[in-house]
């Protein structure tokens, strides 16, 4: 029948996380098994710590991006994301011909997002919370998340005008992750 | 305890190699993750596209990459996040190409905007091949070549139109003639549904 439950808890909490999460990627990856949640997303960072590297936007800008780092940094999680000149991640928020509000794209070890200053300014009634909404969707791809239909910061219905915070699906998602 | 950590690193690396080895001969893959809005209500579909029309995809596609739209240098500090930004700050990162897959459609109806039936307009998507690298959307289903759809669409001066969103902005038209969202796409619409929204515009 396999071994007790006490004997895989203790084995748990002397495994470090990092090799926990390095066997959970490789069985999802190999045999295509998930975790039990349902919204994970295969090309995340391997670690919820991570940097970006600092960007200079101007003032209707910069605070809400800054903004979106602080609200991952405060969830009951272990995301922390910083900034730092040596990441190879990155942001950029300028205009593009294209629908979308943001875009995630993920480069192995590295990622970089793009904010569509078009559509967000066109779309927004609270411009401030809207690109919040944006960028901490985008940084939710970074920690793993997948999209959903959930009360959630990666539901594509959401309201961007007043979400602007994980919401405790998106916190309990990222716990089960890392 | 620690034999059982060591177990299972050797484990994890030995997996790793056999994985990693395994994983060399394939193409490589970048994942997109686009937030699109999305919509309640064929009304809102409609009033948000530019362009709605029904159309037949041609046999080709060709695959693009494009960055920044420049027309986003203007003073507007919504519309322009380096408007206002003091020279010597920061510059943004080099950024990488979005790529997306261009398809050739000819218009048979027009539903809404400037376009006529028998013109050849082009329509992108994100994701596409380029030098055997794949970028792609989980799950996404993207247009087929040959097929017959009712598209909404966003048009620009400089780049080819887009879809609203990849589940919401394309219905193909199936064998009787009408109109089939996708299964992702709560909204239902019908030819008569388009007419209306057509005739009161």
């Amino acid at each position: 029948m396999g071994r007790p439950k006490a004997f895989w808890k203790t084995a748990r909490r002397r495994v470090p996380r990092s090799l926990a999460i390095a066997i959970a990627a490789i069985l999802v990856a190999v045999v295509g098994a998930t975790p039990a949640a349902a919204h994970w997303y295969g090309a995340g960072m391997t670690q919820p710590n991570f940097t970006i590297r600092p960007y200079s936007y101007n003032s209707s800008w910069q605070g809400p991006m800054d903004r979106s780092l602080s609200n991952w940094n405060a969830t009951p999680t272990p995301a922390y994301i910083s900034k730092s000149s040596g990441s190879s991640s990155s942001v950029v928020a300028t205009s593009y011909s294209d629908t979308w509000y943001g875009l995630y794209s993920s480069y192995g070890s590295y990622f970089q997002i793009k904010l569509n200053s078009r559509t967000i300014s066109g779309d927004a009634s609270n411009f401030s919370n809207f690109v919040t909404s944006v960028f901490v969707h985008e940084l939710g791809h970074g920690l793993s998340l997948a999209h959903n239909d959930l009360t959630s910061i990666m539901n594509h219905g959401r309201n961007r005008n007043t979400l602007t915070t994980p919401q405790a699906h998106d916190n309990s998602d990222v716990n089960s992750y890392y | 305890m620690k034999t059982l950590s060591r177990k299972l690193v050797a484990a994890t690396a030995a997996a790793a190699a056999v994985f990693l080895s395994a994983c060399s001969a394939e193409p490589h893959t970048i994942v997109y993750h686009a937030d699109y809005p999305s919509y309640q209500t064929a009304d809102q579909l409609y009033q948000k596209a530019t362009l709605v029309i029904e159309a037949r995809l041609g046999s080709t596609a060709q695959v693009v990459q494009e960055k920044a739209n420049p027309a986003a240098q203007g003073t507007d500090e919504k519309s322009n996040p380096q408007a206002g930004v003091p020279q010597g700050q920061a510059a943004p990162p080099e950024q990488q190409p979005v790529v997306t897959t261009v398809y050739p459609v000819e218009v048979v109806k027009v539903f809404k905007g400037s376009a006529k039936p028998g013109e050849n307009i082009q329509v992108k998507e994100l994701g596409g091949t380029v030098n055997g690298v794949t970028y792609k959307e989980p799950g996404s289903r993207p247009l087929e070549k040959g097929k017959t759809y009712v598209l909404f669409l966003e048009t620009y001066p400089d780049s080819p139109a887009s879809l609203l969103n990849p589940e919401q902005g394309k219905y193909p038209i199936d064998a009787a003639g009408n109109l089939a969202p996708l299964a992702e796409n709560p909204v239902k619409l019908t030819r008569p549904d388009l007419d209306n929204l057509s005739a009161n515009d």
